[in-house]
């Protein structure tokens, strides 16, 4: 769901409430794009009792960062290695371009967002486009989101 | 004609029912974005009160506790109150991202700013309550709809290694009540 108006007082008294209840004080969409994940590409929910492989592209935009919450508690899932994002400065690319990014709550080779150890918990996952080039604005509802696929449970 | 007569009374208790329902869902849609601000607030000033008070995130990284915080940025964090008057923001912007944004008491992000969007590396702003009121020479106003209200400063940090740099960046932040809310005079 998308609308240019979210953040600002243009919005609706709805996505008003539901910006103030789901993610109070983010940035209008002008300055920062922001798209949420609760379900993999099969549609079901995102669960710490699986691990997914997440793989994207590169955005036009000024930098992104892809964060892990807890969906219950809105806050980050304690780990060891206190991590919790990747973003586009620190992740590593692919001689084509691409980037993965693996959810389990085992450690991982490469890019590793830990979930909760041997939970059942919901987790979503947030990405944030800062800056977005106009031409990224202006398709935003036809652009290649990352696909989040379920490797095992 | 008692059956035409009740069936009309049940219509319109229905219809009042429904618009009193419409009503109070409207009211409730308007006033969850203040009490979610009101709950932020009390938090950032704390039992001391401490509105317009400039406080920095000093660590980097994922912050326990926090909803939705961006491990990505290290965040100043002011709630405003002007009452007293006028609140003048002056610093440094940061070179990997930087913005100032202001939030009315209804959650609206009103005003945004980012690093590329300002000529050098200073920013001096001034958030007043109305349009009229006079800033010092050299500061760019920002009129806040609301009298509280949240203002933001997001600097987005590349790894540790920044950390120490980021302090001395928010180290050098002024952040100032100035004197009761002066108005320019007619001409």
């Amino acid at each position: 769901m998308y609308s240019g108006k979210v953040g600002s007082p243009a919005a609706s008294r709805a996505e008003r409430a539901r910006v103030a209840l789901g993610g109070p004080l983010a940035l209008s969409s002008e300055e920062t794009i922001y798209f949420i994940a609760l379900e993999d590409d099969e549609g079901e929910q995102l669960t710490s009792s699986c691990d997914y492989r997440i793989t994207g592209q590169p955005f036009d935009t000024r930098w992104w960062s892809l964060t892990l919450y807890d969906s219950d508690t809105q806050v980050f899932v304690p780990n060891e290695i206190n991590r919790a994002s990747w973003n586009s400065r620190a992740i590593e690319y692919a001689a084509e371009g691409s980037w993965t990014v693996i959810v389990s709550d085992e450690p991982q080779v490469g890019h590793w967002l830990p979930v909760h150890q041997q939970s059942t918990k919901r987790f979503d996952l947030l990405l944030r486009l800062y800056n977005p080039a106009a031409e990224t604005r202006r398709s935003v509802r036809t652009l290649a989101l990352p696909t989040i696929e379920r490797v095992q449970c | 004609m008692l059956t035409r007569t009740l069936a009309l009374l049940a219509t319109a208790a229905l219809l009042g029912s429904a618009l009193g329902a419409l009503v109070g869902w409207n009211v409730t849609l308007q006033r969850v974005p203040v009490a979610v601000m009101e709950a932020i607030e009390a938090r950032m000033v704390g039992p001391e009160g401490e509105w317009n008070t400039c406080v920095h995130e000093r660590q980097y990284g994922p912050l326990p506790r926090v909803a939705r915080s961006n491990p990505d940025s290290m965040v100043t964090r002011i709630a405003y109150d002007l009452s007293a008057g006028s609140l003048r923001l002056r610093g440094k912007t940061w070179p990997d991202y930087w913005s100032l944004s202001v939030y009315d008491q209804n959650t609206d992000n009103v005003f945004v700013v980012n690093d590329q969007q300002i000529e050098g590396d200073s920013f001096d702003y001034t958030l007043v309550r109305t349009s009229d009121v006079s800033v010092a020479d050299g500061s760019q106003k920002i009129v806040s709809p609301t009298r509280r209200g949240i203002l933001l400063i997001r600097r987005f940090v590349v790894s540790e290694a920044d950390v120490l740099a980021v302090h001395a960046n928010q180290d050098l932040m002024q952040c100032e009540i100035t004197s009761s809310p002066l108005r320019r005079l007619p001409p």
